[in-house]
């Protein structure tokens, strides 16, 4: 049994689809990400789990049991929300004591509780304070352990670290993916940072337009993505137009241009006709740069910025722009002709046609 | 757009005379409660406090004043009620269908008031009311509580969905919610919203005369004093009610102007 | 941590996501609508329809009769009374924009931002005092051997009192100290929001700061202008505070006798009919007040 099942939901705000039928079964113990840039429908979709917005048709689970007639104070969820919410007139204690005001527990074990949600988020003594004297990441994490403390099945967070400075959302992303592990408490968390996806989640669903176009774990996802989008919005930057040719064993094999034929990892679902459109993609990092003539196909290096741990170099080969990231010292220039060499199976070929992969 | 010198001198001093021009009335009730002269007048004759003083024996004055006191407190009261359950009704209402109510509840805010009390006077006794301090309390709450109503609304658009989302999500129903959360921080809005009822209330005139049968309000007292010749005292009790009136009116606008600092 | 804590399922009547969200409006709008249908809205239908009643041995009966408006309407003593009432009020809304403007202009365009607020205050405050002391503390100005007799006497000014209390002059002070802060700060509020770009490009186009007030500014805050006017006329020619302690027995007003058919013949349908003969005369003058807005329309950017 799932902790949460969606099935099939869709949601409309007038004449805006939302959520265009989307599914999702989520394990016990798991850290979810919904992914996708502004107005995907992820953070609806989170609304709709935790009682907040209704679905237009489809059903949701909590537990095995529907919910779609369970107003949020009955459903066992709780969320972290974006501006965290915290009650400005109440001191953080009785906010994290809310929830469990609410299920009516003697005054003593709620205080006994307060005080051990407070240490696990590493905030023991603020508990008399007002949210206005906190900083955000203080605020933050008293928002964590009020919504934890009622031991909900599953936690909701909606963007919870969208409003921390770089520094302080780096070290948050680990605590939060440690306490998850720690607890063993299923998180359905939702952002549009690729990189946060990647590094906290066990399952990543990728959203887009109200439509999934992606579930897989973070390196299924990063290494084979099944559409132009997810492979876009994760930052692939060699996006090149081919036609499909075939297969051979394992791999797809495509034709383009200017790099003549090519071979890659075939992700999408349904094989294309020889002559349909499909998009090749090599990812920068795994792309080597050496002497003309030594690799696969040869350019001009024509820019290079350093980015500090990674140069990213552009190499032109024929119309086409090649951006490969290399790390350390350079030996080439500027202008220089190169030649530019990657492995098979670092490749990927994808279907044009948006697929929709299963959970 | 910038002003020549002149101009812009000529005019601020024109603000400041009129501002005298409105003052005028109130600065000279309170100086001359305590002229010794029973006719309101310069020259100056010398300071007292007699007048105070008649006031206070006036029970008549005194009965009248508790009178205006109570209503003021009732209509305070189910004004805010009222305003509070009404604004909270508003909340999810797009603004044209929000507007649309709202100018309807206010209309008796911009509509003679003599037509309310007479038509409020006719209503009641064919329903077996008679005039009494009950019948004021009900035409003031008509007008005072939607204007309580825009208040409290103002002071709850200020306040996050997602707190609200927050309390359920924790176990709260919607009562609950509204009690815990919505209420303690619609409050700097509720209390301007009784202080400026309160004191509407308490001037109000034309619809206590209406309404008003054995027991008077302080201000239908007060007509009937105007009446009856020049009264000195009519200086003391004018001068107490300024106070009132602009003490209460200037503690809600403290209230409604304090900075709350916002909670992200 | 031990146990789960389930949520609260228990208690309470079962509600629906969807309608739970939704949030019922209509309950908690049902007190403050109630109350103004009770005890507005049937109150004034009740004024309207009584015009048209009786009053039967201290009873209001509906007999449906025009009896009351024949006898309002055959008696030229009230015939005067409306007259002098549409002339205070017309005369009052014409005092109250000539001297609201420049105050509101100045406070627009010329009071740094900061002083705003507390100014505005300051304006509104008398507003919120008792009308009636404020009347009768105009009397005492007013009068012959009042305030400002006195000090006009004493600068040399005059050399016998002026004669203003118990007159038209009198009751028209006292209207505009009245209803001065409302057209003010509706002025205002329709000033400040002229796009100050508007201007700018006035002057930019060669109009000297006289011809931009009178082609640009006067042009747009026309809006406030004729609300502005609808209101003050509503409110100075129901009143009848003013006339009665200010303008003397002398001058009977429109209002005044709604107040005489209640106070002395207890004549309640005739209470009524001088009523709404009193409500259409503002409703006639608020529309053409309005009408004339549309006419001259706002600013086309």
């Amino acid at each position: 049994m799932f902790d949460v099942e969606v099935r099939d939901i869709t949601k409309r705000f007038g004449r805006v689809l939302a959520v265009d039928h989307v599914s999702l079964a989520v394990e016990k113990g798991r850290f979810v990400t919904l992914l996708g840039p502004s107005g995907c429908g992820k953070t609806t979709t989170l609304r709709i789990i935790g009682g907040f917005e209704t679905a237009d048709s489809g059903s949701v689970l909590i537990g095995g049991t529907a919910a779609d007639e369970l107003p949020p104070f009955q459903r066992d969820t709780s969320m972290v929300f974006q501006d965290y919410a915290l009650f400005p007139h109440m001191t953080v204690e009785d906010n994290v004591a809310f929830g469990l005001r609410m299920r009516h527990l003697p005054d003593k074990e709620i205080r006994q509780k307060v005080v051990e949600a407070l240490d696990l988020v590493d905030l023991p003594d603020v508990g008399s304070r007002r949210p206005s004297q906190l900083s955000g990441g203080q605020r933050q994490r008293v928002a964590l352990a009020r919504s934890l403390v009622i031991q909900p099945l599953v936690l909701l967070l909606d963007e919870p670290l969208g409003a921390l400075d770089a520094k302080t959302r780096k070290q948050m992303q680990i605590e939060l993916k440690n306490l998850q592990k720690k607890l063993g408490q299923t998180f359905i968390y939702v952002t549009h940072d690729q990189e946060e996806a990647l590094t906290m989640s066990d399952v990543m669903m990728i959203m887009n337009a109200g439509r999934v176009e992606q579930v897989g774990t973070p390196s299924e996802i990063y290494e084979r993505p099944a559409s132009r989008f997810v492979a876009d919005f994760l930052g692939h930057q060699n996006l090149i137009a081919a036609k499909f040719m075939g297969l051979d064993g394992n791999l797809a094999v495509v034709a383009q241009e200017e790099l003549g034929q090519l071979r890659g990892v075939f992700t999408s679902g349904r094989v294309p006709l020889p002559g349909s459109d499909v998009v090749f993609s090599v990812r920068g990092e795994n792309i080597r740069i050496g002497a003309p003539g030594a690799g696969l196909v040869d350019g001009r290096l024509v820019s290079r910025v350093y980015r500090g741990a990674i140069t990213r170099n552009t190499v032109r080969v024929g119309s086409l722009e090649i951006s490969i990231e290399t790390t350390g010292p350079q030996s080439f220039a500027i202008g220089d002709l190169v030649s530019l060499d990657w492995q098979d199976r670092d490749c990927v070929v994808i279907g044009e046609e948006r697929q929709e992969s299963g959970g | 757009m910038s002003h020549p010198r002149g101009v812009r001198l000529l005019l601020t001093a024109y603000v400041y005379l009129m501002l005298l021009f409105l003052f005028l009335p109130i600065i000279v009730t309170i100086v001359f409660s305590f002229n010794l002269d029973r006719f309101s007048s310069l020259p100056w004759r010398g300071f007292t406090l007699t007048w105070y003083e008649r006031l206070f024996s006036n029970t008549d004055m005194l009965d009248s004043l508790k009178n205006s006191l109570v209503v003021g407190l009732a209509v305070g009261a189910a004004s805010v009620v009222l305003g509070f359950s009404g604004a909270y009704g508003l909340r999810n209402w797009n603004a044209r269908r929000k507007n649309l109510f709202m100018l309807a509840m206010i209309s008796p805010l911009a509509v003679p008031w003599m037509l309310l009390g007479l038509g409020i006077l006719v209503f009641l006794n064919n329903i077996g009311l008679q005039r009494s301090l009950l019948a004021v309390s009900i035409g003031h709450t008509v007008f005072a509580a939607p204007l309580a109503m825009m208040i409290i609304d103002a002071r709850l658009a200020t306040l996050p969905r997602s707190l609200e989302e927050a309390a359920w999500d924790l176990g709260a129903n919607r009562i609950r919610a509204v009690w815990d959360v919505v209420v303690p921080q619609a409050l700097p809005g509720v209390a301007a919203a009784f202080l400026l009822t309160f004191t509407l209330s308490f001037d109000e005139f034309i619809i206590a005369w209406f309404l008003s049968g054995f027991d008077v309000t302080l201000p239908v007292r007060i007509w009937g004093m105007m009446r009856s010749g020049v009264n000195p005292t009519l200086n003391a009790i004018g001068a107490i009610v300024f106070v009132i009136s602009i003490s209460l009116t200037a503690l809600s606008q403290v209230i409604l102007r304090r900075k709350e600092v916002p909670a992200k | 941590m031990a146990k789960r804590l389930a949520p609260n399922t228990k208690g309470g009547r079962p509600v629906k996501t969807g309608q739970f969200l939704r949030g019922s409006a209509g309950l908690w709008l049902a007190p403050i609508a109630g109350w103004q249908l009770l005890f507005y809205l049937a109150p004034v239908a009740y004024v309207f329809l009584s015009g048209f009643w009786t009053m039967k041995d201290f009873r209001l009966t509906p007999s449906w009769t025009l009896a009351n408006y024949r006898q309002i309407l055959s008696e030229p003593m009230y015939y005067r009374a409306y007259v002098t009432s549409l002339g205070l009020s017309l005369g009052t809304v014409a005092l109250t924009i000539a001297l609201a403007y420049p105050l509101a202009y100045c406070l627009a365009f010329i009071v740094p931002r900061k002083h705003r607020p507390v100014l505005l205050v300051a304006l509104i405050a008398p507003f919120w005092t008792n009308y009636l002391v404020r009347a009768y503390s105009w009397q005492t100005i007013l009068a012959n051997s009042g305030v400002l007799n006195y000090v006009l006497m004493a600068l040399g000014i005059v050399k016998a009192p002026v004669e203003i209390l118990f007159t038209h002059r009198a009751t028209t002070i006292g209207l505009v100290h009245y209803l001065l802060a409302i057209m003010t700060l509706n002025l205002y509020t329709t000033l400040e929001n002229i796009e100050p770009r508007l201007l700018e490009a006035s002057q930019d186009l060669g109009a000297n700061r006289l011809q931009t007030f009178f082609r640009v500014t006067l042009p747009l805050s026309s809006g406030g202008l004729v609300t502005g006017s609808m209101f003050i006329f509503v409110l100075a020619f129901a009143d009848f505070v003013s006339p009665a302690v200010l303008g003397g027995q002398m001058q009977r007003v429109f209002p005044q006798l709604v107040v005489d058919a209640v106070q002395w013949t207890v004549n309640w349908p005739v209470a009524s009919a001088f009523a709404v003969i009193m409500v259409a005369t503002i409703l006639l003058i608020a529309g053409l007040l309005g009408r004339k807005l549309n006419v001259t329309g706002g600013a086309v950017k």
